[in-house]
């Protein structure tokens, strides 16, 4: 991202490095907005924390060099997905404003479900000998848009070129289903 | 290891700087880590500020210049009064607003409320960022510059729903809805545009693509290919017009219908942000239309040495503002004499029309990069 | 509502707008760039400042007036249209007789206050005594000047 740089003595290093402290900062404040999602009661007030948990996971990953998965994840979650929830939201009236009442069980549900999930979680990328060492690093421009987009493009063996081509048809079936769906049929006209 | 910084002359000039200041300092405190972190702050505060004076301060001028305008279309004066020809009159309106009481309409969403003008100045703050005013006049020089704009122009849409739906109000949340609408589906040709841009430079970084147009005036990506730049140009000014819900496409305010819309509630302080990003975006996309097709900060040399060595004489800046301020007054003066389409116009002209042209000009683009080589 | 027209015509239309709708266009654009540069044409007034040079269009329509030649007389014949003509009884015409015997006009009383400037008084006299006069600057703050007899003399018939 800036070339020709040569900052020499910048503590790099675990307990008092910059990354270090950036990546707790911003871990920090992933959680309190993931939990400020789901325990506030107004509706729209959770999906603008959920944006901001979104974001704050967009600087993570711009933490790790992963500038165009960090833009993808603004551009997919902030400018899509979350303002069609947005939309819904106040196409619907009076969603979410009556504040239900929870019972234990379901409480209860949730919290074994989420003690699940930590587990597989933790039980699937621990093994990985990289993570769990952390010093393996991805070889310089590893993510940059040049190498992925001929990676995504590419017909060779690393090449992704046929999902892409899927994922592409996908999205077209998408759209002509909702033109279909949206569309006035003939009956009704008249 | 990724170090923020700035690689402009000036944050040289306080990296340099740095070191010899803490020299006067006692022998303890003296590091050179220290030195790193104080003059990346520095640097930083003086990206901070120049972002900030760029903006803010070109709001009022704006303003006047949009009143000026607009009364000379209509056969008027405009101001006049305060100052020389009124000059003044904008910052007497700033104050006023400034000085406002601010509140809340009752039964409204106080954090939702306060939080939307907030989140709306976000996209044009950070588009300033990314323009290349001159050749080492640049905020941050990133290599992913145009898909960093196009995924924070979504905090816009996200602004003004959350404004018009926060106010309690029915014409705030019609004016959101239609705007969001309308923004959401311009945003696709907004960004089918810069996608023709970076596949005409070949790059993404906003300063190599200013710098793939140096030359004479036919190296600018407007005339560069024939006739494909001029539609390219006048589709990114149509689709860049919505995004900024300026009129003709002011949906959202459309004081006539919704007595204006998503901010029909809002006063003083949070009225003057909203109002503030949208001059500010009026600016940014100015320069980015600037950017992507009018060369950018080049003289516009025509190709004779005798001129253009006087033409270049003149630093880039000035060439740069002289091109956005033509840019804006462009978009004024379509402000000024369209009418405003209907909703349904609306989304007809983008889905219909602006959609399949671009798609075309995209493959038309594709097919002149593979002819010419 | 919707017309059968084969796809030969749809696409011929869609190019006629093609061409004519960005062509209105540019003619709209060219008109307020024609506007735009022509700041001779503004007809704004700095009225204030212009006090001494300002000229009233002919066409306004201030507070009424009678006509009068230099001795004073008027053409007023107390016929009383322009009372009747009045649209919120802003006029009174005040009849006298003269030696004669014959009705003159007595007292032009002419309510300023209630008055809209429509000019229907005007339109109604049948021989031009009255008019509007361009006089502009009309505000007051004496309510009883709001109440003027309009004519000097008693008329001649």
């Amino acid at each position: 991202m800036f070339p020709n740089l040569t900052i020499p003595d910048f503590p790099l290093s675990f307990p008092l490095g910059g990354m270090d402290i950036a990546f707790y900062a911003v871990a920090l404040v992933i959680l309190v907005t993931a939990v400020m999602t789901v325990a506030v009661k107004n509706i729209l007030q959770s999906a603008v924390f959920l944006i901001f948990s979104f974001v704050t996971t967009a600087i993570l990953y711009l933490l790790l060099h992963a500038e165009f998965i960090a833009l993808a994840q603004v551009m997919v979650y902030v400018g899509g997905v979350v303002i069609f929830v947005v939309f819904t939201i106040l196409l619907t009236s009076h969603l979410g404003e009556d504040a239900f009442t929870t019972k234990v069980p379901r409480i209860f549900t949730a919290f074994v479900i989420s003690i699940a999930f930590v587990f597989v979680m933790i039980k699937c990328i621990l093994p990985l000998p990289e993570l769990s060492s952390g010093t393996v690093a991805a070889p310089d421009n590893y993510a940059s848009l040049e190498q992925f987009a001929l990676r995504l493009l590419g017909y060779g063996a690393d090449g992704f070129v046929i999902p892409f081509e899927i994922v592409s048809i996908l999205l077209l079936m998408t759209l002509i289903c909702a033109i279909t769906v949206a569309r006035r049929s003939k009956e009704e006209k008249e | 290891m990724y170090v923020p910084s700035v690689t402009h002359p000036i944050g040289d000039f306080v990296r340099e700087w740095v070191p010899k200041l803490s020299a006067y300092l006692p022998e303890q405190l003296q590091s050179q880590t220290l030195d790193t972190i104080v003059a990346f702050l520095v640097n930083a505060v003086i990206c901070i500020v120049a972002v900030c004076a760029v903006n803010i301060g070109s709001a009022p001028i704006l303003i006047y210049m949009e009143r000026k305008v607009c009364a000379h279309v209509q056969c008027r004066l405009g101001p006049m009064r305060l100052g020389w020809h009124g000059t003044i009159q904008t910052i007497a309106d700033v104050i006023k607003m400034l000085f406002k009481e601010v509140y809340a309409p009752s039964g409204a969403d106080k954090l939702m409320f306060y939080l939307a003008p907030l989140i709306v100045l976000i996209a044009p703050f950070m588009v300033a960022a990314l323009i290349p005013f001159d050749k080492n006049l640049v905020v941050s020089d990133v290599s992913m510059g145009i898909p960093l704009i196009i995924a924070v122009n979504g905090f816009g849409v996200l602004g003004i729903l959350l404004g018009g739906w926060s106010s309690n109000n029915k014409y705030s949340l019609l004016g959101a809805l239609r705007s969001g609408a309308q923004m959401i589906s311009y945003e696709i040709s907004f960004a089918m545009i810069l996608l023709f841009v970076v596949m005409i430079s070949g790059s993404t970084n906003l300063m190599s693509i200013t710098q793939s147009q140096a030359g004479t005036i036919a190296d600018w990506f407007i005339f560069k290919i024939p006739v494909l730049g001029f539609i390219g140009f006048i589709l990114f000014f149509i689709s860049s017009t919505a995004e900024m819900n300026r009129a003709p496409f002011d949906i959202a305010e459309a004081e006539q219908e919704l007595t204006g819309g998503y901010h029909t509630e809002y006063n003083g302080t949070p009225f003057a942000m909203f109002y503030l990003a949208e001059y500010i975006a009026l600016v940014t996309n100015s320069a980015l239309a600037t950017t992507c097709f009018l060369g950018g900060f080049h003289a516009p040399c025509i190709g004779v040495a005798f001129v253009d060595n006087y033409l270049t004489m003149v630093p880039g800046v000035v060439w740069f503002f002289a091109k956005v301020f033509f840019m804006i007054w462009c978009y004024m003066m379509v402000r000024w004499t369209f009418v405003r389409p209907r909703v349904d116009q609306l989304m007809d002209f983008e889905w219909k029309f602006l959609l399949p042209v671009n798609l075309l000009l995209l493959g038309a683009g594709a097919a002149y990069i593979v002819i010419s080589g | 509502m919707q017309e059968n027209i084969t796809l030969v015509q749809y696409f011929k239309r869609y190019l006629k707008r093609c061409i004519t709708g960005p062509w209105s266009l540019i003619c709209g654009l060219s008109v307020s760039l024609k506007y735009f540069l022509s700041p001779w044409k503004i007809v704004t007034e700095q009225y204030p400042e212009n006090k001494k040079t300002l000229k009233m269009h002919e066409r306004y329509r201030g507070r009424l007036e009678m006509v009068e030649d230099e001795q004073g007389n008027n053409r007023c014949t107390a016929c009383g249209m322009c009372e009747r003509a009045c649209p919120n009884a802003s006029i009174n015409v005040l009849s006298t007789k003269n030696i004669a015997g014959k009705k003159v006009l007595g007292r032009y009383v002419y309510h300023f206050a209630s008055c809209t400037q429509c000019g229907l008084c005007v339109e109604a006299c049948p021989f031009g005594a009255i008019v509007m006069s361009p006089a502009f600057e009309v505000a007051t703050t004496d309510p009883s000047s709001l109440e003027m007899i309009l004519n000097k003399k008693e008329g001649q018939g």
